[in-house]
């Protein structure tokens, strides 16, 4: 992959929150790249600092509490994080568009959906209002609303979940945007209107080169969309690699016991068969971690977890894990920090 | 699967004698009223004739979307939400027809579970005090065995029992969840509906929760009615489920018969609409993806419900609803193109589709 389809290359963003109770490390040392037209999956629990990041990127995060304090994001050869905010301001709108998981709250509820769409167009692209309009229903169209030259004229209220959230894609596409960020984009809607939008993203992927960060909880959506897919736990990246790869052979006890807890439809229904748990729960984000923050719920825990804290550890290629354990060959992984 | 499938078969043929639970023609209807006199223009058919038997021992999932009736099913049976019509039989005794007194005794066999772990516990009641109220309206015992009993259940949903003298915001939504269910045990049911228990909850907890409410199965003998959306889930944890749609049932089968041969094609298309969590199944699975929205349940179309997003859908359906037949023994679906799609070939729809 040469340096060019590298859209996006962050090196150990931090980000902390400084509450009343004490700083939260809600990103903590997280690494990634984008290439072009790939998509990646971050999947993670609640809590974990998988919004957090990319909202970092964006400097979206609410400064206080919040605070970026160590990292790069580099966006092509500029960087995100050290950018000034008018410059970020034409970022998030033209060169990085977001859709989030909720759209009722993220659309303007007294603007016509029309204007929403057309605003940036008009103010990063230097279109007039009559022709952003026009191109308003092109992308309404794209994204499969039907009669888009009328409903341009509606309010958000007069659409659906899942049509909103079609809205949504059409307002973060408008610039044609380098990468999609997309925050759990289908927990909010229904099954049938999940499998809308998966569907939807899917035909997005890769056009006109576009990159795509899809967040979420689900490691079926996961499964679905994602070339590559980074894991993610109490502010870290603990597995990643191509997402054949993780799925098939996961190497963090993590993502092991993550696949092993789910259910599948696909699977019979075995009347004795009970579920496979992570015991414990998720760690406290205000808790300093020595070592390694999955430790106390992992099953092969030993002496060294809980005072270093693994690396993400090069172990076939892309696929990278941090994890003192080597799960295939039941034993210690044989690396000096 | 066929040992599990035999197994599950013979467990409900020998129960099939006598249902703990029938709801028979079940409908709930909120009106819609408009104008300074507050007229009443119209109703929602939140439920809309349903009807069903639960046997002893089984847990029975209902699943569907959002708005399709399901949850309103749930809260009518236990009386919280009062049938507009149909009748909600318990062990015996239909409930409609009964004072607040005998009802109150009933209430002690029949509890739920609730969806939002975050909403549905007292955040000024220690835990041990939310634990106790059940116990204190529906025993006489003296404190000192209240506490005893207390301490036992929380210890049955694994917490320790030094929790009680704390509050809820103290614990996290899985701990939180199993207060909850050791609340809904304290009276000692029978029955308990379980409302989408595990959707609020992170991945890695849901098996847990799971896991502590099949066991409660297996220890106690209870019998369940497990609603969700999650088909995964249900399929893991139902020996019956029932697909419901706009208010009404319209599929009803064994867990594996409607996994393995489902015949409506709303089950067909919510079966192939969810994500397997393996890319390498996942990209080669056809996938049905429905056309539109689920259509307002005041305004339900004339014919088949599903006659607006169906993909087989033709005039017939448009002009008169399907009734929910029974087309192999304990297999009901309300569909008119089964016929001719034929029983039992296994997901026939998705072949047609491709």
């Amino acid at each position: 992959m040469n340096d060019v389809d590298r859209v996006l290359k962050v090196e150990d963003l931090r980000t902390e929150f400084h509450t009343i109770g004490g700083v939260v490390k809600a990103v903590n040392g997280v690494s990634f790249h984008l290439d072009r037209g790939e998509v990646l999956g971050v999947v993670g629990e609640s809590g974990c600092g998988k919004s957090v990041s990319m909202m970092s990127l964006l400097q979206l995060i609410p400064n206080p509490p919040g605070r970026v304090v160590g990292g790069t994001a580099f966006l092509g050869d500029r960087d995100l994080l050290s950018m000034s905010q008018s410059e970020i301001r034409a970022v998030r709108s033209v060169e990085i568009g977001m859709i989030f998981q909720d759209p009722m709250t993220s659309l303007n509820p007294v603007l016509t959906i029309g204007i929403q769409i057309a605003e940036s167009l008009v103010e990063h692209k230097e279109m007039s209002w009559r022709a952003a309009l026009d191109r308003s229903i092109e992308l309404l169209d794209k994204v499969g609303i039907p009669d888009p030259a009328e409903r341009i004229k509606d309010y958000p209220h007069q659409f659906s979940g899942g049509m909103r959230q079609r809205v949504m894609i059409a307002i973060a596409l408008a610039c044609s945007p380098r990468i999609l960020i997309a925050d759990e984009p289908t927990t909010a809607l229904d099954v049938t209107i999940q499998a809308q939008i998966l569907e939807l993203l899917n035909d997005l992927r890769g056009s006109e080169g576009m990159g795509m960060i899809l967040i979420t909880h689900d490691l079926g959506v996961i499964a679905r969309l994602a070339d590559r897919v980074a894991v993610m736990y109490a502010g870290q990246i603990v597995e990643t690699g191509a997402a054949v790869e993780v799925y098939s052979n996961p190497s963090h006890p993590y993502t092991q016991g993550l696949l092993e807890s789910l259910p599948r439809h696909d699977n019979e229904h075995k009347v004795s068969e009970r579920l496979k748990s992570i015991d414990g729960q998720p760690p406290n984000m205000l808790d300093p971690i020595d070592g390694c923050p999955f430790a106390p719920r992992c099953k092969y825990v030993f002496d060294r977890c809980r005072s270093e804290d693994p690396n993400l550890f090069v172990q076939e290629g892309q696929h990278r894990v941090a994890c003192w354990w080597d799960l295939e060959n039941e034993c210690e992984r044989n690396i000096e920090q | 699967m066929l040992v599990g499938g035999i197994l599950k078969m013979n467990v409900s043929e020998t129960l099939n004698n006598k249902s703990m639970l029938s709801v028979k023609n079940l409908k709930v209807h909120f009106p819609i009223r408009r104008g300074l006199l507050q007229r009443q223009v119209g109703a929602v058919r939140a439920v809309d004739g349903i009807t069903f038997d639960i046997f002893p021992g089984e847990t029975f999932g209902l699943v569907g979307e959002s708005g399709c009736g399901k949850t309103t099913t749930g809260r009518a049976i236990l009386q919280l939400y009062k049938p507009t019509a149909g009748e909600i039989v318990f062990d015996g005794v239909s409930l409609a027809h009964l004072d607040s007194r005998s009802m109150r005794k009933m209430r002690k066999r029949m509890q739920m579970i609730f969806q939002d772990p975050f909403a549905s516990l007292n955040p000024r009641l220690t835990v041990g005090s939310t634990i106790a109220e059940p116990i204190r309206i529906h025993s006489s015992l003296d404190n000192q065995k209240i506490e005893d009993k207390v301490n036992y259940l929380l210890e049955v949903v694994g917490l320790s029992p030094d929790v009680a003298k704390r509050y809820p915001h103290e614990f996290s939504g899985g701990q939180r969840q199993r207060i909850g269910i050791a609340r809904a045990l304290a009276s000692e049911p029978d029955f308990v509906v379980c409302d989408e228990p595990i959707s609020a909850l992170d991945v890695s907890i849901q098996a847990q929760v799971v896991n502590l409410i099949e066991d409660l199965r297996a220890d106690i003998g209870l019998t369940y009615l497990f609603i969700g959306h999650d088909l995964s889930m249900i399929r893991h944890i139902s020996d019956r489920v029932a697909v419901m749609y706009l208010g009404h049932i319209v599929e009803l089968a064994k867990t594996d018969r409607l996994f393995l041969g489902a015949l409506h094609p709303y089950t067909v298309s919510l079966i192939s609409a969810i994500p397997v969590p393996d890319p390498v199944i996942e990209r080669k699975r056809r996938r049905i993806v429905l056309k539109g929205d689920v259509p307002n349940p005041a305004n339900p179309p004339k014919g088949c419900l599903f006659c607006t997003r169906c993909p087989l859908v033709i005039d017939e359906c448009r002009i008169t609803r399907p009734e929910l037949k029974e087309w192999m023994p304990g297999h009901y679906a309300a569909c008119h193109r089964i016929d001719e799609m034929g029983v039992g070939k296994g997901l026939p729809l998705i072949e047609i589709e491709q």
